[in-house]
């Protein structure tokens, strides 16, 4: 038995090292790298996309093989990169910012990484085999499968979508679980609830929302894979179903899981503000409350996705009104990021760079969002690319500029060593520049008219499109600079200290870099 | 909150392979299921080796947790998390069981009515009364099934064995060891009961003309048990391990966790959404 | 939205735009560009110029803010919506971003700034302006943008009252097929734009992709009530102009309604996500005066009239080919594709397939269950291929057929008649 011999500091050499890893630095690398990789394979399936989309007229691809693309493309860059990278964060950080030993459960927290790469390969498998001329491919009904028949006349590709959906369900559940055990069982003492970093109490909400939406989300899934092959009618109306069932059921965790997407970035930036601007989180409990608010509003809106389905008046009006109250917890954060800045000392590193790009990019997203219900209108939004726009500045603006500061801000305190900060920069100003010239044409675009999920165009949308793509393109190479930047970090970048930052605060803060391979095995005691 | 601790040293188990195996296991079972279900028949193949890997991989896992438990790994910090993670594990269920309710609910208040109710000179389906219990304006006919027979007498089965587990609980605290293994032993019989009944339940559905082509009310007939039958199963399963660790003398007043997990996972994830199944599906 | 159409034509109307773009930024940040020193810290600069350059570069380009140019009640309210909407968030976006400027400016380190330690709003005043904002935030979404909406939409839900007329839309893979019900009269509607136009065979013209056979024509100043249906998968049909976008929902009924107020040609297209042929499901509308279109109303009513007759007579095989050719290209090779080659795992192939090689009616004169006339005429459920004689004319059906049977390398040599095709509706 291999567990004869290996003791608590000695961890297996080798693969059995990451495969039986229990370690929660060890899986926490393992999430982000694995979320890091994911987000390039994301991003070069879309690449095929907009160059597809570059030009008016079909030059690269066959209808169907976009609908794939950037089907897959929403898979794996929401469930695959983003979401990932986020656990992967929680893993490194929350035990040591509430003084832990570990997560709680250890190898739960093994198992729910270990499902992601047999989900990834399992989602991408019929892609591949269609090249083979086995099968029609992968899914190619959208990220949410929403348009139900579709997904019933599909071919060998939904089935595998939904088998991936049930794995990753479990691989977010099982994160989930853990998160919420860890944080109410394993605080130091003297780490009371509200005195928790911020970015512990996103993730406690975040994973609340996961443990109440994911099932749905799994349910759903059986019932289309029932109707598809085992004679059921969930979504029939000849037989007294309804295909509209489905779509309030995947909006039903469709909305709470873009702000499951984005609460770990909300969580995480009040702390780099902080330490760039030498000041003390500001807003604390508004923004736990705020949290909270969110979390619970986002649980009574999800038919905003589906204003134009003909929803009777009165659940139109409903979701309209409720849908713009996030507008007010959410601009609770927003006054509280400005509070976290204001009269500060700040200097701008790069991990600052990007949590105030996060504000500006996302402030937009949200925004944005803001008009979106508004059903007297919705109806010239809706599936059009003012929705594509709307949702890259969350995802993208929010989403992964947030994960980008996390990753430079904690860096050189998972490597030991620092970046190169002018690089860095560098990185910074080119993803701001070409992420407004792919997304900010896609809105005009949408407001003339032009509809998603459509492989090839009229001319009045040619010139929005062309300048897109091109910032699309120029969007992906500056992201190559990211993996330059990182490896040449771990390699041999200079020695970084255990504060990292002039100004950082909190737990992690206090010990080396990289902290050994065992923190915490007795709680330090907080004040 | 910490108070309950009794040293300052949590359990922190070492490298396991049992969960990447499981990982394998549900990935072989997968894809040939998916493959099985797709005119690919030798998928079969793959699905059974799938679910071996399972098996072997939980039944591992859960043998070595045994094994640590015994062993004295486990104090009252570890048990703590053991229950935290199951109440919210039972959370979900709860949310997944909600989702199949919720999906009958919708059927019954808003499709079907709409169904039946679009403007007369257009209406797709003449002739559809839109009426619960109703499968739809193109299913076969069926009669539909009554409360009152065996789907009551279920319900007071799974009923009664919620209440001989908690009688068993009791039988425990007071280390009563012979009334813990008859609570569980009761608990076990009384829940093969109920799926032998089911199984009978099934049949009698199927002479009255409810199948799955019996649209949505089969539909949601056979889906609803069948969730919840699966459930039940993992359940007796469980009670099983209870009862053979009981009988070799595991568990005893502070060192439960085991029971009390599976008692909770039985009383809120296999009785409480039966007996909503009963309620909202037969009865009302 | 014009100057879009236009830049296609005329680039140097992009151009300009943005050279106008970059001349309002400029103006707002070069004074306080000057006075900071070495490049590295001009980088929180750069940054404030960053948005401003967004908040400006959008305000000049109000002109591009709005939709297509709207003809119906509903569209203009959306409208105003929409521009109101917009001009508030981006006030929004102005003053909070502007405060967060002027803090990266002014509160930097190396200005030699002092952090502060407050962690929220101390004094009555401080409060006040923390809670302000939400009270602005209420006022805008519930009153100042939330009353109109209601009102806006109620107008828009109210699909029966005072309705004129009705039309009825059925949406399957990748075409629409109108129904006036009161005059009984029914097309289909497909794109028109060719293949090669779309593989870059052949120029674009200018109407690529939103042009199609038989256009929707409607009346104008009549309140026209619209029922949607599918029966295959959800589509979803949107006429910028007109301001509406509902589902199609199978097996239920959706409705909305459109008064179009100024004749002309207005073109959209499906907007919900169907397939592989989504991008190519047009809507075109006509709307016309109520005289020409009672004049149009009679002619398409002869032509149905014809049709019926034209079914009775006995057609030639070149005819039937030529007919069945133009189908062919038009409706079945969306997914059969180009010489029947099908796409392997999706569409099977015609050109040799069993089906279209074998027989299709029994001796007895009946169709064969899964011949080809039956897979043509019923489709088979589940899979995209759908039932073509609910929309398909007993000619058009049998054109079809015929022309399968004897092309892509076909040699069947037989055919069916019209009205052999009504017989077995
Ligand atoms: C992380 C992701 C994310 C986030 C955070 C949001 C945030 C919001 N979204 Fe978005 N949304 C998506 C991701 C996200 N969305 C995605 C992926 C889709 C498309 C899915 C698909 O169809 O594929 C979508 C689609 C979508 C729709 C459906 C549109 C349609 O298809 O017709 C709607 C409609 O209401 C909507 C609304 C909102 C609202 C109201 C918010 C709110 O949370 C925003 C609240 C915030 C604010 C309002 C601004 C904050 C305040 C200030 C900046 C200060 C204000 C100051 C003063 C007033 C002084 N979103
Ligand atoms: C977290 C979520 C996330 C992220 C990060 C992104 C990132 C990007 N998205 Fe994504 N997108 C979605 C989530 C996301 N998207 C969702 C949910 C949908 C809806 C799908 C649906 O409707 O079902 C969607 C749909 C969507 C569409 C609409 C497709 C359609 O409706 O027809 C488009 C079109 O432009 C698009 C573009 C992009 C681009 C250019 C990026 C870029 O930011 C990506 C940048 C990153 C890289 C490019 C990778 C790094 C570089 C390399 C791999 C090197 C190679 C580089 C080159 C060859 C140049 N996305
Ligand atoms: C929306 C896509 C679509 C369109 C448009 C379409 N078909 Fe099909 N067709 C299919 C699919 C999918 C099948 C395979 C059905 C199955 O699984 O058996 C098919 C099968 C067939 C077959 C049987 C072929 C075989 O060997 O199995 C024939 C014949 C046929 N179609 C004729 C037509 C004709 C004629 C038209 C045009 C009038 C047409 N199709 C338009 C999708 C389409
Ligand atoms: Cu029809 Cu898209
Ligand atoms: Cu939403």
């Amino acid at each position: 038995m291999t567990e004869a011999i290996t003791t608590h500091d000695h961890p297996p050499a080798g693969i059995m090292r990451w495969l039986t890893a229990t370690n929660h630095k060890d899986l926490g690398i393992l999430y982000m790298s694995f979320g890091g990789l994911m987000f390039f394979i994301g991003g070069a399936f879309i690449m095929a996309v907009r160059a597809e989309l570059l030009l008016p007229g079909l030059q690269l691809l066959s209808p169907g093989m976009y609908n794939q693309l950037f089907t897959l493309h929403a898979l794996i860059m929401v469930f695959g990169a983003i979401m990932p990278f986020a656990t992967g964060l929680n893993n490194y950080l929350i035990p040591l910012m509430i003084g832990a030993p570990d997560m709680a459960l250890p190898r739960v927290n093994n198992w729910g990484f270990w499902i992601l790469p047999f989900a990834a390969v399992l989602l991408l498998i019929p892609f591949f085999l269609q090249f083979f001329g086995i099968g029609s491919g992968a899914s190619a009904a959208g990220w949410v499968m929403h348009n139900t028949s579709l997904d019933l006349q599909s071919g060998i590709g939904m089935d595998f979508a939904i088998f991936t959906i049930h794995l990753l369900g479990l691989s977010s559940l099982t994160g989930a679980i853990n998160v919420v055990v860890t944080v109410l069982n394993m605080r130091a003492p003297g780490m009371t609830l509200m005195k928790m970093p911020l970015f512990v109490w996103a993730w406690l909400i975040t994973a609340f929302m996961l443990i109440l939406v994911i099932p749905v989300f799994s349910a759903a899934a059986t019932m289309l894979l029932t109707d598809r092959h085992f004679g059921t009618h969930f979504f029939d109306a000849a037989n007294g179903g309804d295909p509209i069932l489905l779509q309030h059921l995947i909006w039903f965790f469709g909305h709470p899981e873009v702000y499951i997407v984005l609460l770990p970035a909300w969580g995480l930036i009040p702390h780099i503000l902080a330490t760039f601007s030498r000041k003390p989180v500001y807003g604390y409990r508004a923004q736990v409350y705020a949290l909270w608010a969110i979390c619970f509003l986002s649980f009574l809106v999800w038919s905003h996705h589906m204003l134009t389905s003909g929803l009777p008046l009165a659940a139109e009006v409903y979701f309209m009104y409720a849908t713009m109250a996030i507008s007010i917890p959410t601009s609770v954060l927003v006054f509280c990021w400005l509070g976290a800045i204001w009269r500060g000392a700040m200097t701008f590193e790069t991990p600052m760079l990007f949590a105030l790009g996060f504000v500006a990019h996302f402030g937009m997203g949200a925004l944005t969002g803001m008009i979106l219900p508004d059903v007297a209108v919705n109806a010239q939004y809706h599936n059009s690319y003012v929705i594509v726009s709307h949702f890259h500045y969350t995802f993208f603006g929010g989403g992964i500029f947030g994960m980008m500061a996390a990753l430079y801000y904690w860096l050189p305190k998972f490597t030991g060593r620092m970046f190169d900060e002018k690089l860095g920069r560098l990185h910074f100003w080119l993803t701001v520049i070409f992420f407004n010239m792919t997304f900010i044409p896609q809105w005009f675009a949408g407001l003339d008219g032009m509809p998603r999920h459509i492989a090839d165009y009229a001319l009045r949308f040619s010139a929005m499109n062309f300048i897109s793509s091109l910032g699309a393109f120029l969007l992906g190479l500056s992201q190559l600079l990211l993996v330059y930047i990182v490896v040449k970090c771990v390699r041999n970048g200079p020695k970084a200290t255990g504060q990292v930052w002039e100004g950082a605060q909190g737990l992690e803060f206090t010990l080396p870099s990289p902290p050994p391979y065992h923190t915490f095995e007795t709680p330090p005691l907080v004040k | 909150m910490n108070e309950t601790r009794c040293d300052n040293h949590y359990h922190v188990p070492l490298p396991s392979h049992y969960p990447v195996t499981i990982n394998l296991g549900l990935f072989i079972s997968l894809l040939g299921f998916a493959l099985r279900i797709n005119t690919i028949a030798s998928g079969i193949v793959l699905m059974l080796a799938g679910i071996a890997m399972i098996l072997y991989g939980t039944s591992g896992w859960i043998g070595k947790i045994i094994c640590e438990d015994e062993s004295g790994n486990y104090h009252p910090w570890e048990d703590r998390s053991f229950r935290i993670g199951m109440a919210y594990f039972i959370l979900s269920e709860l949310a997944f069981f909600g989702a199949f309710l919720l999906a009958l609910m919708y059927v019954r208040v808003f499709a079907l009515s709409e169904l039946a109710s679009m403007d007369a000179h257009f209406t797709l389906w003449p002739d559809f009364k839109g009426i619960w219990p109703s499968g739809g304006p193109k299913s076969q006919a069926f009669t539909p099934l009554g409360a009152w027979g065996l789907p009551a007498v279920n319900s007071i089965l799974i009923l009664a064995s919620a209440i001989s587990l908690i009688w068993a609980r009791k039988g425990l605290l007071a280390a009563n060891r012979g009334q813990m293994v008859a609570g569980l032993a009761i608990a076990i019989v009384l829940g093969v009961a109920f799926l032998f009944q089911q199984a009978m339940e099934y049949r009698h559905a199927a002479e009255l003309g409810v199948t799955l082509a019996s649209g949505i009310y089969g539909t949601n007939l056979y889906m609803l048990t069948g969730v919840h039958g699966v459930h039940m199963l993992a359940g007796i399963i469980m009670l099983a391990v209870l009862l053979l660790r009981a009988f070799h003398g595991h568990f005893n007043a502070e060192n439960r966790v085991g029971l009390d997990m599976v008692t909770w996972y039985w009383n809120f994830a296999v009785v409480i959404p039966g007996l909503l199944v009963f309620i909202y599906f037969y009865w009302l | 939205m014009k100057l879009i159409d236009a830049a296609i034509h005329d680039e140097s109307v992009i151009k300009k735009r943005s050279i106008r773009l970059f001349c309002c930024s400029r103006r707002d940040g070069a004074a306080s560009f000057r006075e900071t020193g070495p490049i590295r810290k001009q980088l929180p600069l750069w940054f404030g110029m960053v948005f401003l350059l967004f908040v400006s570069g959008l305000a000049c380009a109000q002109s591009i803010w709005d939709f297509q140019e709207p003809v119906t009640p509903v569209a203009r309210d959306s409208i105003t919506a929409s521009v109101d909407f917009m001009r508030i968030i981006m006030g929004i976006y102005a003053a909070v971003f502007a405060i967060f400027a002027y803090s990266i400016f002014k509160h930097r380190k190396s200005s030699g700034a002092r952090p502060g330690a407050f962690t929220g709003p101390g004094t009555k005043w401080q409060w006040a302006l923390a809670i302000s904002p939400f009270l602005l935030l209420i006022y805008i979404d519930y009153i100042w943008m939330g009353i109109p909406a209601f009102h806006a939409i109620a107008q828009m839900e109210d699909t029966r009252t005072a309705a004129e007329m009705v039309v009825k839309v059925t949406a399957s893979q990748w075409k629409w097929q109108y129904e006036y019900p009161e005059e009984n009269i029914k097309f289909v509607s497909t794109i028109a734009t060719t293949q090669d136009q779309i593989h870059n065979r052949a120029a674009k013209g200018e109407h690529y992709l939103q042009e199609v056979d038989n256009p929707l024509i409607l009346p104008t100043n009549k309140k026209i009530r619209i029922l949607l249906t599918s029966t295959d998968v959800i589509h979803s049909w949107w006429v910028p102009s007109f301001g509406v976008k509902r589902d199609a929902v199978p097996g239920y009924l959706r409705e909305m309604w459109v008064n179009i107020e100024k004749p002309g040609i207005y073109r959209g297209q499906c907007a919900q996500l169907c397939g592989s042929g989504h991008a190519f499901m047009p809507i075109v509308v006509e709307a016309m005066a109520e005289p020409q279109f009672k004049e149009w109303l009679a002619q398409k009513k002869a032509q149905g009239a014809a049709a019926e007759s034209a079914a009775g007579k006995a057609w030639s095989r070149e005819e039937l080919m030529a007919k069945g050719d133009e189908i062919y290209n038009r409706i079945c090779i969306a997914c059969h594709q180009a010489g029947g080659a099908g796409l392997p795992g999706a569409f099977p192939a015609l050109a040799g397939s069993k089906i279209v090689n074998g027989p299709f009616l029994d001796k007895d004169g009946r169709l064969i269950k899964d011949g080809h006339l039956d897979r043509v005429m019923n489709g088979k459920a589940g899979t995209a291929m759908q039932a073509f004689k609910n929309t398909f004319s007993d000619v058009e059906i049998a054109a079809i057929v015929t022309y399968e049977r004897n092309s892509f390398g076909n040699h069947m040599g037989d055919m069916v008649q019209p009205a052999q095709v009504k017989a077995l509706r």
